[in-house]
């Protein structure tokens, strides 16, 4: 190992130290990425450190003046509004009057809530306490076990991340240079399956024991037809950002910026709607002031954590690469004489276990560039063919399989015990269920993610059968 | 001191969401035209869409994008992991904090510092927008004012902290 | 070895630039400096930053030497923009690149804080349409196609289509679901973007003749020259300019070919514009060079006297083969 690898990988260590430590991500990164530049130009001095300090004239202007991150902030808002508009608690309601009758039948509706708000919403966290807040007074008030109603809505969160758009994936395919529509088309199955599984879960766990989820009483009609009626607008704008995004008619920054205009259309008119119809003053949806601002200030908020973790990460691999540790790894992995299958699971368990304490961005931020040169060169290189590649898939294909696969994992991070982000928010939102009782109650759907990742590590196809259905 | 601080941020902050819609109403018109292209292509017209578009939402991302800083600050939204140090002493603790408070406040007017010569730079070279033709040096002007102002609230925050200890 | 030259570029490592160009070039110098230079290329960005950040770092000394597109910053290399120019560029990078070498003089206030290696120019935007093809200046009304350069923009607008700005890689996404009707770029760029599944028509001149180019600015900081022994100074002289003109020429051109086979191959259509046809598209290049000139002079330069320089030069070393 050369001098510049071991500062490199001195780095790598001294990061996790400054995290482990509290130090904000982006802190981190910056410092070790600057600390590190210096102890490179120390060792090798061709890597001159005041000409590299000089770099940050531009650095961080030429980063954030990126068309193709501005999807980041406006996903982050396009989230806040619809939880603004009331658009979630339309959602959640309308699902309910379909299919709440069913034994534990709210607890389903909550679960594809879940999933149809993460079609607007590109963050699991922000899933998570929407959809928290929306059904779990719904739950208690129908005397849902409260392991099971907080398990539901941890679990039901994750979907945020997976079902298109995702921050995350836009994320992943600018690190790989992937096509972020082809993520999204790639994400579709898995999201559904991962639908179907809880769903599943859900109606196993009633089966066995029904005093879970006591069967509610039939809605009023006035109530019924009124929620189902509501429950269009709100799939018709969903619907077509994901038709939109999934079948390519937008590229993904004006998509965003639709769907945003979108939902600020829709709960102007809902507002004026509500105005005129006098109802009372909690049935009132729509948009206000009050809440424009709310959601203004929450995308402040999430989006200058993101940049801040984007810019930290850029500074950061500016000092990894010119240490060599990326191409160093990849070697290392491929003389390692494991077999490539193995390496693979290897890193999805790195993934798991750093996602327990690490923030899912910052991961994907900080390991990705590490895994995926990696994984190309066991794979057989940029230009091999699926017919001798060790996965069996041309890189393209590799970048969007491991892409979902890493993503899945990440996001199983947030509901791994002792620390899942998703357990954290949930347990804060229902009062007087404690965060062991919630991991208890996401224990079942933490199960079934297993199963799910297993599936997907073993069938790429299912993975891939929709980018090439729509990308040919 | 504080108080002004806070409504700062939150102002600057809500400047940037201002810009965010801004992007937005723009798409909104360029889409608009694109679907219009497309309808009056049937009938053999065309509607031109707005020529830079990119352009503009690259710029204006730029400015909008670093006024979230302070804001983010001010509610202490930048992650950080907190499993290991939940075990220490609140005194240690409140020490690390304080720690990252000035590391945070010194980075800020660091970034300050490189960004102001980054604009003289970027004035004297007349570095322009690629479609509109735009000079790009006015854009650093937010990033500079943001980074000064989360510098500024880091400060606030490491000496409201003292006066807790 | 005595002294470390690090080489940064944006490029991917398997791109003929980097193969054909960048290292055969490492390569020599280090073995005419006998092994007293030691080059170390950082491609596809690896120092960090992105593209149009790469001037300001060799102008700083953050890598020694890099290679970069002078489109990437408009306005920053004001005289040598004339290049690209359409109707000043004919088609041919070694024509160009002959007349780059020519005119240096005039071109060199834009890098007077560098020490230049090579200016030079790929083979030319050739014209590359998803469904519609073109073949007459009519047919490109109204097209959305994406630009590669401030100039292209200029030209797009002259022929009353649209230009769209957006960084290659987001290219093959955009085609494939019409966000653009087309793109001007070399063939160079096909094969290793697929462009020739997305695309059925490709147009150039019939003689070769194309809608401007892009200029490429491979250069060195000035201080981490001047801080060389003479005789390894005198290595890298041998290494630049005229030296590298012709050859690197030759290469941009050789790399043509395959991109226009593969298309082709794929069952799209080469149109070559007959030159009545290329002359409509000439009539409005000269509007776009009219407004370049305007622009230039409005920046204090003296733009008809670059345009007649480079023009006269180029004309030159098209007939001159
Ligand atoms: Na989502
Ligand atoms: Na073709």
């Amino acid at each position: 190992m050369s001098e510049l690898e071991l500062i490199g990988l001195a780095g790598l260590v001294l990061l996790f130290v400054l995290l482990a430590l509290r130090i904000p991500v982006g802190l981190a990164m910056i410092a070790v990425g600057i600390a590190g530049n210096y102890a490179l130009s120390l060792a090798a001095p061709y890597l001159r450190f005041e000409p590299y300090l000089k770099q940050f004239k531009t650095l961080l202007w030429n980063g954030l003046a990126n068309y193709e991150l501005s999807v980041v902030p406006l996903f982050v808002l396009m989230g806040y509004l619809a939880s603004q508009t009331q658009l979630s608690r339309d959602l959640f309601q309308g699902l309910n009057a379909l299919v709440g009758r069913l034994r534990g039948g709210v607890a389903m509706a909550a679960v594809c809530a879940c999933a149809g708000f993460g079609a607007v919403c590109g963050s699991s966290l922000a899933t998570a306490s929407t959809m928290g807040r929306v059904a779990l007074p719904e739950l208690r008030r129908m005397r849902y076990d409260p392991k099971l109603a907080t398990g539901t809505l941890a679990a039901g969160g994750t979907l945020g991340i997976l079902i298109p758009p995702s921050i995350a994936l836009v994320i992943y395919a600018i690190i790989v240079e992937a096509s972020v529509i082809q993520m999204f088309q790639a994400a579709i199955l898995p999201g559904l399956v991962a639908v179907a599984f809880f769903i599943g879960v859900i109606a196993l766990q009633v089966r066995l024991k029904p005093e879970l989820a006591p069967l509610a009483d039939p809605m009023e009609e006035q109530a019924r037809k009124q929620a189902l009626i509501r429950l269009i607008p709100v799939l018709v704008i969903f619907g077509s950002i994901i038709l939109g995004l999934g079948m390519g008619l937008f590229t993904p920054t004006p998509a965003a910026a639709v769907g945003v205009f979108a939902i600020l259309a829709y709960g102007l008119l809902r507002r004026f709607q509500s105005n005129g119809l006098g109802t009372e003053s909690h049935q009132r949806g729509g948009l206000t002031l009050t809440g424009l601002r709310e959601a203004l200030l929450q995308t402040a908020v999430t989006s200058g954590m993101i940049y801040f973790i984007l810019f930290g990460a850029e500074v950061l691999k500016g000092f990894f690469t010119r240490a060599g540790l990326p191409t160093a790894m990849a070697g290392w992995a491929g003389t390692s004489g494991l077999d490539p299958w193995v390496i693979l699971i290897v890193m999805l368990i790195i993934l798991i276990l750093l996602g327990c304490f690490m923030d899912s961005l910052a991961m994907i931020l900080v390991v990705v560039p590490f895994l995926w040169p990696v994984l190309v060169d066991l794979n057989g290189g940029d230009y091999t063919t699926a017919a001798t590649a060790a996965y069996g898939l041309d890189t393209e294909e590799l970048k969007i399989w491991f892409g979902i696969l890493a993503l899945v994992v990440v996001e199983l991070g947030l509901i791994t015990p002792p620390v899942g982000l998703n357990v954290f928010i949930i347990s804060s939102l229902a009062e007087n269920v404690g965060m062991r009782a919630v991991f208890r109650g996401v224990m079942p759907f933490f199960s079934a993610e297993i199963v799910r990742v297993a599936l997907l590590l073993s069938l790429p196809a299912l993975t891939l059968f929709m980018p090439r259905l729509l990308s040919g | 001191m504080p108080a002004l601080m806070e409504k700062l941020a939150i102002g600057w902050a809500l400047l940037g969401g201002v810009l965010l819609i801004a992007i937005v109403l723009v798409t909104a018109v360029n889409v608009g035209a694109f679907g219009l292209d497309r309808l009056a292509g049937l009938f053999g017209g065309a509607v031109p869409g707005l020529p830079g578009y990119e352009d503009f939402v690259r710029l204006a991302i730029s400015a909008a994008a670093p006024m979230f800083f302070p804001y983010c600050q001010l509610r202490r939204g930048h992650v950080a992991v907190d499993i290991f140090v939940s075990h220490f002493s609140l005194r240690t603790q409140r020490r690390l904090d304080r720690f990252s408070l000035l590391a945070i406040a010194v980075m800020a007017l660091f970034l300050t510092y490189w960004l102001i010569l980054g604009l003289g730079e970027t004035y004297s070279d007349g570095a322009l927008s690629r479609v509109l033709g735009w000079p790009e040096w006015p854009f650093y002007l937010p990033g500079i004012a943001s980074l000064a102002l989360w510098a500024l609230v880091a400060l606030t925050q490491f000496f409201k902290a003292d006066a807790h200890v | 070895a005595e002294e470390t030259i690090t080489v940064h570029h944006f490029i991917s490592p398997k791109a003929p630039a980097h193969k054909s160009f960048i290292e055969p070039w490492a390569r020599r110098v280090e073995e005419q400096s006998n092994g007293r230079i030691e080059v170390k290329i950082f491609p596809a960005m690896s120092m960090g930053g992105k593209p149009p950040e790469l001037y300001r770092q060799v102008r700083d000394g953050a890598a020694d030497v890099v290679w970069t597109v002078i489109g990437y910053t408009p306005g920053v290399f004001p005289r040598s923009e004339v290049f690209e120019l359409p109707t000043v560029h004919q088609g041919s990078a070694r024509a160009t690149n002959l007349a780059i070498q020519e005119n240096f003089a005039l071109l060199a206030d834009d890098f007077k804080d560098l020490k230049p290696i090579l200016i030079h120019a790929h083979a030319g935007n050739a014209l590359h349409l998803r469904e519609t093809a073109v073949r007459s200046v009519g047919d490109v009304k109204d097209m959305k196609l994406r630009t590669p350069s401030r100039t292209g923009a200029w030209m797009i607008e002259s022929w009353n289509a649209e230009p769209v700005g957006m960084p290659l890689p987001a290219l093959p996404q955009a085609l494939s679901k019409g966000a653009v009707d087309g793109a001007l770029i070399p063939f160079e760029v096909v094969l290793p973007f697929k462009l020739q599944e997305l695309t059925k028509y490709s147009v150039e001149g019939d003689t070769g003749g194309r809608f401007g180019t892009a200029v490429f600015l491979f250069a060195m900081n000035k201080d981490r020259y001047k801080s060389l022994p003479d005789d390894l100074k005198a290595v890298i002289d041998a290494n630049s300019g005229d030296a590298l003109a012709t050859e690197i020429g030759e290469l941009w051109d050789g790399i043509e070919a395959p991109g226009k086979a593969a298309q082709e191959k794929s069952g799209g259509e080469v149109i070559k514009l007959d030159a009545a046809t290329l002359a409509d598209f000439d009539k409005l290049g000269e509007g776009v060079v009219a407004r370049w000139i305007e622009d230039a002079d409005s920046n204090g330069l003296d733009g008809q006297a670059l345009v007649d320089a480079a023009r006269a030069s180029v004309a030159k070393h098209s007939t001159a083969k």
